[in-house]
């Protein structure tokens, strides 16, 4: 389901989302046990493990992150998701529309909600580094994104 | 912790019973009472959870049958007996230690007992969930049943992916009424969907098939140009879905007659009698007199039973995916007085064995009139000579099969009981909740699973009004 969710969320097919070494999918084939899947064909493995592995954790982190990049590379070219930024230049202001509507598209294609103020306040903190200088938007995007699509909520809800 | 509640699960039979197995199991000159005990039991907390299908085993006065270790409970209830006579004063044993705390948890016997935790182990304890606190949430109902959270999960589960935003929007502008009403309309759709029909119900039936590709019709192994697939274990896949599809009877996993196959557009269509075998194996040999839905598929009979001359792991795996038994496990041990006679000579008569053999073997030996693995071509027939010359001395008859303290003289009719049992319902019941929730039902929730249960017949064992009354259980949709 996660892949699934992530698909339609950044409109990217399945197998577009998270690649290990560009050939072997992340999903359904490297990470499938810690994901929360299993293969009674090929690995007579018959059903889910009970709980989340060590791995999940990371396994999760990886799939995300691999389909957020992606999304934000092909949105150089073709704006899907990330429509409000410009992505080769400074992330914008807190205050700034683009600012909203990029936390508003990634809270509603992934969470299926719109944010509450706090959720905007938090990802606020993503739009400058350590220093306090404006990121690239492009990273701004891509942790964003990260940050909406490991929630809680969205994983386990 | 005290519960107020009326018991919502009782393991005072789980534990009467389980410990009186482990009475008779460690004094032998106790054995004779072990059939009466549970249902003594039952007749004292008739409305019992555990006398209405929970899986009785030994842990909640054993540590270990063999050799003979009792919890802190065990002793208790041992030491009340004093000696007494089992049948007679285990009901008041088990009263007399109701109030004490055999293994020091801070929970008294009975309300571990009430809540389905050991009172003998004091790692098993359940605690409430706490009341939700923090900050409000806007966008669900913490606490109480939340519609747009159930069609949330729902649509995960049945659909294959969350609704999107409009789809919640949606949602979220109705009153809680129509909210209700918007899940199971389209609770009923997903129910039907490509995803639930195919994989969805597929990922259900997988440890209860146990596919093994190389020796199935994916197989690659092939010997003087012949593909070796011993059985198509999609025939069994295709009955599982059929039968848990379009408000079909789920008793029918256990007795249909036919078989089905997948015509060109997808659709499941059922077929009747004899499916000839395209290789060596991979069609459906037996005749429909023969036949009990999804334990005498050729599969089944060919993974289970093998080259065994008693198919002691085909009766038991039956057991674990239809009634929710693992008998390695000590669950649902109903000893049969003269079993094990131990007829392939295995030495199942040794106590340790026959613990479990005096079980097991009356459950497998209608099971011994199917062939497993049988080349070239006879895998999965039946043959009511099949041990005739395998076991010295065989004669067909000379060993009753017994499921439950019932006497059966067929699979089919093994079938037929199971089917029929609270066991089984429990059992599907079980599967569907835990499907739904990731996880077994809380303690908490014990009232809510318990009436599942008893929906099955006035539903006519629909798989899916089960999945809507699942879906409208507050352990489904409280957040």
């Amino acid at each position: 389901m996660l892949e699934q969710d992530l698909s339609r969320a950044l409109e990217l097919a399945p197998e577009e989302l998270c690649t290990e070494l560009g050939s072997y999918d992340c999903v359904d084939d490297i990470h499938l046990v810690a994901l929360g899947g299993h293969d009674p064909f090929g690995r007579g493995q018959y059903a889910p493990v009970a709980k989340p592995m060590v791995t999940t954790p990371l396994a999760v982190e990886r799939v995300v992150l691999a389909a957020c990049s992606e999304r934000v590379a092909r949105d150089h070219d073709e704006r899907a998701v990330f429509t409000a930024l410009e992505l080769d230049g400074p992330a914008p202001a807190a205050t700034s529309d683009a600012f909203i509507e990029t936390v508003d598209a990634l809270y509603q294609r992934l969470l299926s909600r719109d944010p509450i103020d706090a959720e905007y306040e938090v990802l606020a903190e993503l739009l400058v580094d350590d220093q306090g200088e404006p990121v690239l938007a492009e990273r701004f995007a891509a942790e964003a994104c990260v940050a909406v699509a490991t929630t809680t909520e969205f994983i386990f809800i | 912790m005290r519960f107020s509640s009326p018991p919502i699960r009782s393991a005072q039979g789980l534990a009467a019973s389980a410990c009186l197995f482990g009475l008779v199991l460690a004094f032998p000159s106790l054995a004779e009472a072990r059939p009466n005990a549970p249902q003594a039991f039952c007749q004292q907390y008739p409305s019992s959870p555990d006398c209405l299908g929970r899986v009785i085993t030994c842990d909640t006065c054993h540590d270990s049958t063999d050799p003979v270790l009792w919890n802190g409970y065990g002793l208790a209830v041992n030491a009340e007996l004093a000696g007494r006579d089992f049948d007679t004063y285990l009901s008041e044993a088990l009263a007399a230690v109701e109030s004490e705390d055999a293994d020091g948890d801070g929970e008294s016997n009975l309300d571990e007992i009430l809540v389905g935790t050991n009172p003998g182990r004091a790692e098993s304890l359940w605690q409430p969930l706490p009341e939700p606190t923090g900050l409000e949430n806007p966008w669900y109902a913490l606490g109480e049943y939340d519609p747009v959270l159930a069609y949330r999960r729902m649509s995960a589960l049945y659909c294959g992916q969350s609704p999107d935003y409009a789809a919640l929007e949606s949602l979220r502008a109705l009153d809680s009424d129509e909210q209700r009403e918007r899940v199971h309309e389209d609770l009923a759709l997903c129910l039907d969907s490509a995803y639930w029909r195919g994989r969805g119900l597929r990922e259900l039936a997988d440890p209860r098939v146990r596919p093994l590709e190389s020796v199935g019709m994916d197989t690659e192994v092939e010997l003087y140009g012949v593909q070796l697939a011993l059985a198509d274990y999609y025939w069994d896949y295709r009955l599982w879905r059929y039968v848990l599809s379009d408000d079909r009877d789920l008793r029918e996993l256990l007795t249909a007659q036919y078989h089905v196959i997948e015509g060109g557009d997808g659709a499941l269509e059922r077929v009747e009698g004899v499916q000839p075998n395209p290789l060596l194996g991979g069609g459906q040999p037996l005749e429909p007199e023969h036949r009990a839905g999804m334990i005498t598929t050729q599969w089944f009979l060919v993974i289970n039973t093998m080259l065994s001359p008693v198919p002691r792991t085909t009766a038991a795996h039956a057991l674990r995916s239809y009634l929710d038994m693992d008998i390695s496990r000590h669950e649902g041990i109903f000893p049969v007085e003269g079993e094990p006679t131990d007829i392939d000579g295995k030495g199942v008569q040794a106590p340790a064995c026959a613990q479990c053999h005096s079980t097991l073997d009356p459950l497998a030996y209608v099971f011994a009139n199917y062939h497993g693995i049988e080349y070239p071509s006879d895998n999965g027939k039946y043959d009511e000579e099949r041990l005739v010359g395998v076991i010295d001395g065989w004669e067909p008859g000379q060993v009753t099969s017994v499921l439950f303290g019932e006497p059966v003289s067929s699979v089919p009719e093994w079938a037929a009981v199971a089917s029929e049992s609270v066991y089984f319902r429990r059992a599907m019941t079980n599967m569907f909740v835990e499907h739904a929730l990731g996880r077994e039902a809380t303690p908490a929730e014990m009232s809510e699973l318990a009436a599942l249960v008893d929906s099955l017949p006035a539903d006519g064992y629909s798989a899916n009004r089960l999945i809507h009354r699942i879906v409208d259980t507050d352990a489904f949709g409280a957040p």
